[in-house]
């Protein structure tokens, strides 16, 4: 029978040890007060501890760690002069050449930007790794106290492979997640508050930092530009929209599938065939198609004359209100073979010995829809109405490709009737290069579906009672 | 503490040992050693060149041309393919890594010139000995001047003129928007057509009786009287010619097939689409600039925004003169002389322009670039606002909107026009 050594850091249950499970600043502080002096030395010379009990290794990486990041701080154009960037966004402005020699380039405020916020996310990066070789230390520590040998360095890394797993699998991941996601997000955020736009473009002239005055310009009503009117109207219609949106699909989808599923149906597959096969061509070229087919010279316009239904020409995408109407129709066509295939199975799944219940009771159909299916369809899918009421809001596809925001009008800046919040903001950035302005509208829609999202599904029954239904 | 006592000794010799690499390390920089050190003969240099598609043939053979006429640079050419409208969007986002050389389009100048991506070539005559004044047209070389220093070498028009089917209308219809009209083609037979919901296009209109988008030089983002008499004199005269209903809105280039089928007697449009034209109508094909219009008596010509292409300088050029000498050899007199007749494309050279050509295209253009018959377009940051507005203001007209239907309602209507085009 052999036993298996177990690792030191296991069962250790003396008295006054610093409980390592609380929040990260209490157990440093703790652990500050408790520790003895090699302890608390570590927390100036990162790794002391450990070498003192014997890691020499582990110690000697921590303390390595602590002298590459104050060797990158220190250098000429290291750590502390990015982040001194960050506060000034350059200095050096770019001076035009004389006759026909070579210009001397000035700062360029978007890599002082971009470098800073990095910076910033390397020092949170230290910060962590320090906590950690001090939590590391105390172990180290609490083991020499009870007379058993801290675990050798071969010890720590077959546990990385073994109950730390986790970690390992995850150090990857979280790399790329910082580097490719929360860096780029935080530089975003930042443009927000400056004043980055065609006349400040970072590389030839510098932008700075301007507050909340992006933010007021786009807020505030009576401002002399018509940023807030039409963030306001646009605002509306985006909600507007999301609402019709998900809920012509979803109830258009259950009613569907309803009918597919009732008994006086024949030919039950052949419909469902029909009604899913519009989700077989990609959203990109029905949307295209639709544009040329809607257009007053279009397909559609050419059928309805030719039929002698009509006698002049519809403009369908011409009108505010018809194209606002023309762009729900079309969702409705792309989004309904996705509800169906969902509600087929849900409403494969309710008990019939409720239907039958009811019936015995004396109920009709539009009862039984409104008090069991409805119910029932709505308890299971709120997270997916959730999900795409905040899609809907973003649903940039859908409008930027049938309309492109269009009929434009005199009353907004830079935007169209059928604009959604994110086209408006696409058109901001691209076209007319106002990229903080468009970063405030980012950061609005954000706050707005982020709030959204939890305050529905707080209050629906999926979350309050998980398991009953009615 | 021994074992403690034999840690700090080790760490002060580890941070030692530091120390002195760091204080050893910084000392050892010599400047890197001159790239293309100038010999007796020419300098070595080498440059990024940027041009659309159709023009990289032509490209290749102007840069062999330029290394072997100039005498003080010997370039390598780097030529990269991005289309004219493309210039300002891929330079913007990263002029040190752009070309060194690139076209774009006239209405880009302001823009490129303000966000500080051009270099200033205002010295061309007098550093290089380059003329610009007297060899290029007038109104070409004032569309690449911004706040009076020269930031483009123009070399070929960009504006819109008419194209006619011989066989419906003569050359005496043709000089007037309503003989156009007035003209019996039979029934099904639209008589003009032209893109009257875009700004590019319906300007020509208010032009052509003195109102101004911008102030008259087109640099006054506040100024904007297309709401006075005259204005809504020119959209009573619009709604009129729409309520004949021989107009035919252009979108999509539809009126290409119109023409085609002989459902169309003349259209609006330019350079971009004359090689399909010159196809489709065949022996029946003429151009000429745009017809007057006549309001209460009184004669007007339709004047469109003159724009020209114009060839650039990246202003954080490495080697600016080369990089000018090749822009201006670009431009010169051989060289638009080999691009007209590789791509078609109208000269701005005065002594080229002065001579005739076949192809009728090339005489309406240049007239059509004159000062009776175009105005300098705008090129300042507000020219963004104008299009939506006039876009809305030539979809009401089409569609007999109430918002213009009398007097009181064509000037509220104009009112806020102007409103939107000068918002700050």
């Amino acid at each position: 029978m052999t036993k298996k050594k177990k690792s030191t850091q296991d069962n250790l249950t003396t008295k006054n040890v610093v409980n390592l499970n609380r929040s990260l600043p209490k157990v440093l502080v703790d652990i500050f007060i408790q520790g003895d002096i090699f302890t608390k030395l570590s927390f100036l010379i990162m790794g002391f501890s450990n070498m003192v009990r014997g890691q020499i290794i582990k110690g000697c990486i921590f303390l390595a760690t602590e002298i590459a990041f104050i060797y990158f701080l220190l250098i000429d154009k290291g750590g502390l002069f990015m982040l001194k960037g960050l506060t000034t966004l350059g200095e050096i402005e770019a001076k035009p050449a004389s006759g026909f020699t070579a210009m001397q380039p000035g700062d360029d405020s978007r890599k002082f930007l971009l470098f800073g916020v990095a910076t910033v996310v390397l020092c949170l990066l230290f910060i962590v790794i320090w906590a950690e070789s001090i939590r590391s230390g105390y172990i180290a520590q609490l083991a020499t106290d009870a007379k058993k040998k801290p675990n050798s360095f071969y010890r720590d890394i077959k546990e990385y492979f073994d109950g730390k797993i986790h970690r390992t699998l995850l150090f990857i991941p979280i790399m790329g997640i910082l580097l490719m996601t929360i860096i780029p997000i935080f530089f975003m955020i930042c443009m927000a508050f400056t004043n980055f736009d065609k006349d400040h473009n970072g590389e030839m002239q510098l932008f700075d930092w301007r507050g909340l005055e992006a933010f007021n310009k786009v807020l505030n009503m009576g401002g002399g530009d018509k940023y807030s009117y039409t963030f306001w109207h646009l605002l509306g219609w985006t909600l507007i929209w999301a609402v019709l949106a998900t809920f012509t699909c979803y109830i258009g989808g259950i009613v569907i599938a309803m009918l597919i599923n009732s008994k006086q149906v024949k030919f039950k597959a052949f419909w469902r065939t029909m009604f899913i096969m519009t989700a077989a061509t990609p959203q990109f070229v029905t949307l295209l198609l639709m544009k040329t087919y809607l257009a007053e010279n279009g397909l559609l316009n050419g059928i309805l004359t030719s039929a002698g239904i009509i006698e002049k020409n519809i403009d369908w995408l011409g009108t505010p209100n018809m194209a606002r109407f023309m762009c729900i129709l079309v969702n409705f066509w792309i989004g309904v073979p996705f509800t169906i295939l969902i509600t087929t199975g849900i409403l494969q799944n309710i008990p019939v010995d409720l239907y039958e219940a009811a019936k015995v009771d004396g109920a009709n159909t539009k009862t039984i829809f409104l008090k069991i299916t409805l119910p029932y369809m709505l308890f299971v899918t709120t997270p997916y109405l959730i999900q795409t009421f905040v899609g809907n809001i973003n649903n940039f596809n859908v409008i930027y490709l049938l309309t492109n925001g269009e009929p434009t009008t005199m009353d907004y800046s830079n935007a169209g009737k059928t604009d959604l919040l994110i086209t408006w903001l696409y058109k901001l950035s691209m076209d007319f290069k106002e990229y903080n302005v468009a970063s405030v509208i980012g950061i609005l829609v954000f706050a707005i579906c982020a709030t959204l999202s939890l305050v529905v599904f707080r209050n629906t029954g999926a979350y309050n009672n998980e398991e009953e239904f009615q | 503490m021994i074992r403690g006592k034999k840690v700090i000794a080790a760490l002060l010799a580890v941070a030692m040992s530091a120390t002195m690499l760091v204080g050893c390390g910084g000392g050892d920089k010599k400047p890197a050693s001159e790239g293309g050190a100038s010999s007796e003969g020419k300098k070595k240099v080498s440059l990024k060149v940027w041009g659309p598609a159709e023009e990289q043939d032509l490209m290749k053979e102007l840069c062999d041309a330029f290394n072997k006429q100039d005498d003080k640079f010997e370039v390598t050419f780097d030529i990269k393919q991005v289309s004219e409208g493309d210039a300002y969007t891929q330079v913007s986002k990263d002029a040190g890594a752009a070309a060194d050389v690139f076209m774009f389009a006239g209405d880009q100048i302001y823009a490129l010139a303000k966000g500080g991506y051009l270099f200033d070539m205002s010295a061309l005559e007098s550093d290089l000995g380059l003329k610009v004044e007297g060899v290029f047209d007038p109104n070409a070389i004032a569309g690449a001047t911004v706040e009076g220093k020269l930031f483009g070498i123009p070399f070929t028009p960009n504006i819109p003129y008419l194209f006619y089917n011989k066989s419906m209308l003569t050359e005496e219809d043709v000089k007037s928007l309503d003989s156009i009209i007035a003209k019996d083609l039979g029934a099904g037979v639209k008589n003009f057509a032209m893109e009257l919901n875009n700004g590019f296009y319906n300007n020509a209109f208010f032009n052509g009786v003195g109102c101004t988008v911008f102030g008259k030089d087109g640099v006054t983002p506040t100024e904007c009287n297309w709401n006075d008499d005259n204005g809504v004199k020119v959209v009573k005269y619009l709604n009129s010619i729409v309520a004949t209903g021989k107009m035919h809105l252009s979108a999509n280039n539809d009126e290409l097939t119109l023409l085609k089928d002989g459902k169309l007697a003349c259209c609006i449009t330019g350079d971009w689409n004359k090689a399909t034209i010159q196809k489709d109508l065949g022996d029946n094909y003429a151009a000429t600039v745009l017809p007057s219009f006549t309001i209460d008596g009184t004669s007007y010509n339709m004047k469109t925004y003159g724009s020209f292409k114009q060839i650039g300088v990246n202003a954080k050029c490495k080697e600016p003169e080369a990089a000018a000498r090749f822009a201006y050899f670009l431009a010169n007199k051989d060289s638009q002389k080999r691009r007209f007749e590789v791509r078609g494309y109208v000269p701005t050279n005065v002594e080229l322009a002065s001579q005739s050509y076949d192809d009728p295209a090339v005489a309406a253009v240049i007239q059509q670039a004159t000062a009776e018959h175009s105005v300098i377009q705008p090129t300042i940051d507000q020219m963004q606002k104008f299009w939506d507005p006039a876009k809305d203001l030539g979809n009401k007209i089409w569609k007999k909107d109430k918002a213009v239907a009398d007097d009181a309602a064509i000037k509220k209507t104009l009112t806020t026009l102007v409103e939107a085009v000068t918002a700050q």
